[in-house]
């Protein structure tokens, strides 16, 4: 099972229905800060809030920035670039210079590990 | 004058108080009875846009105004917007102990730096470029070779005033004369009082209800007990509106009122205090208060619902409830903070109401209602909900059964919004007493426009 990597993508049964793992469990996931994982060569965001799992492209879709010095608040995250915000349930845009949604993976977790759908 | 006329209904907030088996805190014998001349307000003063344009210009940028809660920016580079009429407020923590609140605009061509709230590593302009520190130092000039004639070092991020009280973050956009200290005066030693400090509590509920009317209309509507019987009809069976204590100290801006619960309305038909107290206990039981019997251990249904308020709160462990008078933990104890901050005091309820203008619109406010409560958890501190001018305070049912009693009163803010403009007299006449909160905050608002 690929954990990181392109390489390994569509070599595995899970990835005929797109479901990766992430390589880390619920506890590697910081409060209010998101985690940078690497799930099937894309860059993926893992973020917290309560205890839901989200995942998120890593990429701002208002100028393209990292979103990984972001700040994780209230099922939200805030670009610390030029300050857009958006939903990390399903990436709408909450305010800030952009109306663009951000990309949003599906999460399962599973005995503690979580998976993405990429 | 605010002094109760011998014929207003008995029992007066003092007789109350002499039946409290325990210690009565002195903040609660205090007398605020200031004369206010009983005039009729100007009714223009409500939708008159250059009444409106006068407050832009002269209350809101000169005047201490609650911006947000400590626990809402909890780590360093959160912040908030705060937006008054057409001001608007950065407010940033910029180091662990240090609030900032930076005019919201870069100083390249004027756009806004932020359009929401969040967290910055920096403020870089969305426009061009350009960037400033969190602490409001400018960090870089876009094409810098193209700005020789800026000086970088002065190129800050221009402040308003801040300062906390409370657990919350004031500011004053453009410089007051006083310290918020010595604005707040008797308020602020008034949360000395023993399990009172509003620092000691946190926001767990937090809704901005839209109101097609003025930011005053919304706000008076708050500050007196005197609709209950007619707005909240419910309530009259255990909430004594005219017996309600309103003080209004000389030189103060600020006022408080204390409206007595567990005694029927004097407006209605007199009630058993079994009755009273099964009413009293209707919006914490339900139906189940209709089983009730008065204990036998209380001498009035007052002193039954505070004991059972008691016993929750100290089961709840919530500190000093087990001390408190019945007044502290079923009354409404309310200060009204000019000129548009009103907090509760005490266990009666933990809400908090700030009314602003939505921009420059004197017809549109936005009120926000906030729970400040003990216990509350510093790390899920919710947001804002916006609620439409038209929608149900239902759409937010973290409320509880506040939801019911918000609708109630927002069914007459655009109403009275509408009505004030085709009043055909001068304006609102006042109850002397009951309404000299109203009639001092005009007062008050008045000394701010330089209008006395």
């Amino acid at each position: 099972m690929p954990i990181f990597g392109s390489l390994m993508e569509g070599m595995t049964g899970e990835s005929e229905t797109g479901w990766q793992r992430a390589g880390v469990v619920i506890g590697d996931i910081p409060a209010t800060r998101p985690l940078a994982v690497m799930v099937a060569g894309r860059g993926v965001l893992l973020c917290r809030s309560g205890r839901e799992v989200f995942a998120i492209g890593a990429q701002c879709p208002h100028a393209g920035q990292s979103l990984a010095g972001g700040r994780v608040r209230s099922g939200t995250i805030a670009c610390p670039h030029h300050g857009a915000r958006f939903r990390l349930s399903d990436g709408a845009s909450l305010g800030g210079p952009t109306r663009r949604a951000l990309v949003t993976h599906e999460v399962r977790i599973e005995e503690g590990e979580v998976w993405v759908r990429v | 004058m605010p002094q109760r006329s011998r014929k207003a209904p008995q029992p007066t907030l003092d007789e109350m108080l002499a039946h409290e088996k325990r210690a009565v805190p002195p903040v609660l014998a205090e007398r605020g009875e200031a004369e206010v001349p009983v005039e009729p307000i100007d009714r223009r003063r409500y939708f008159d846009p250059d009444f409106a344009a006068l407050e832009n210009a002269r209350l809101w940028p000169k005047t201490w105004q609650m911006a947000c809660r400590l626990e809402d920016i909890p780590e360093v580079g959160d912040y908030v917007l705060y937006d008054i009429a057409d001001i608007s407020l950065i407010v940033v923590r910029s180091a662990t102990e240090t609030i900032k609140a930076f005019f919201n605009a870069c100083l390249h061509r004027g756009r806004a730096l932020r359009d929401c709230d969040g967290t910055a590593e920096e403020f870089r302009c969305p426009f061009h470029g350009f960037t400033w520190n969190i602490d409001g130092t400018c960090k870089k000039l876009v094409n810098e070779w193209d700005f020789a004639h800026i000086d970088k070092a002065d190129f800050a991020l221009p402040e308003a005033r801040v300062a906390t009280w409370g657990g919350f973050v004031f500011v004053c956009p453009d410089g007051c004369k006083e310290s918020l200290e010595e604005f707040l005066g008797p308020v602020s030693e008034a949360y000395e009082t023993r399990g009172w400090s509003l620092a000691e509590r946190v926001k767990v509920a937090h809704v901005q209800k839209i109101n097609r009317c003025n930011w005053k209309i919304a706000l008076e509507a708050f500050i007196e007990s005197f609709h209950v019987t007619e707005t909240h009809a419910s309530a009259a069976p255990y909430l004594g509106d005219a017996n309600t204590q309103y003080d209004v100290w000389e030189g103060v801006p600020h006022t408080r009122m204390i409206s007595p619960r567990g005694l029927a309305s004097p407006n209605i038909e007199p009630l058993s205090d079994e009755q009273v107290y099964r009413e009293g206990m209707r919006p914490a039981l339900g139906d189940a208060a209709d089983t009730l019997t008065l204990p036998e251990t209380a001498e009035s249904a007052r002193e039954a619902i505070g004991a059972a308020r008691r016993k929750s709160l100290v089961e709840q462990g919530i500190p000093f409830a087990g001390e408190a008078t019945d007044c502290e933990l079923i009354d409404t104890i309310q200060y009204h903070v000019f000129p548009n901050l009103v907090c509760w005091a005490g266990w009666g309820s933990y809400l908090v109401y700030r009314f602003r203008p939505l921009g420059t619109d004197p017809d549109m406010s936005v009120m926000d209602i906030l729970f400040v409560a003990p216990g509350g958890d510093p790390a899920d501190v919710p947001e804002p909900q916006v609620v439409g001018p038209d929608a149900s305070l239902h759409e937010a049912p973290q409320l509880g059964g506040y939801c019911t009693v918000f609708d109630e009163d927002s069914a007459n803010l655009a109403a009275l919004q509408r009505g004030l403009k085709t009043m055909r007299t001068r304006g609102p006449v006042t109850g002397d007493y009951q309404e000299a909160r109203i009639r001092h905050f005009h007062a008050e608002l008045d000394k701010s426009l330089g209008r006395t």
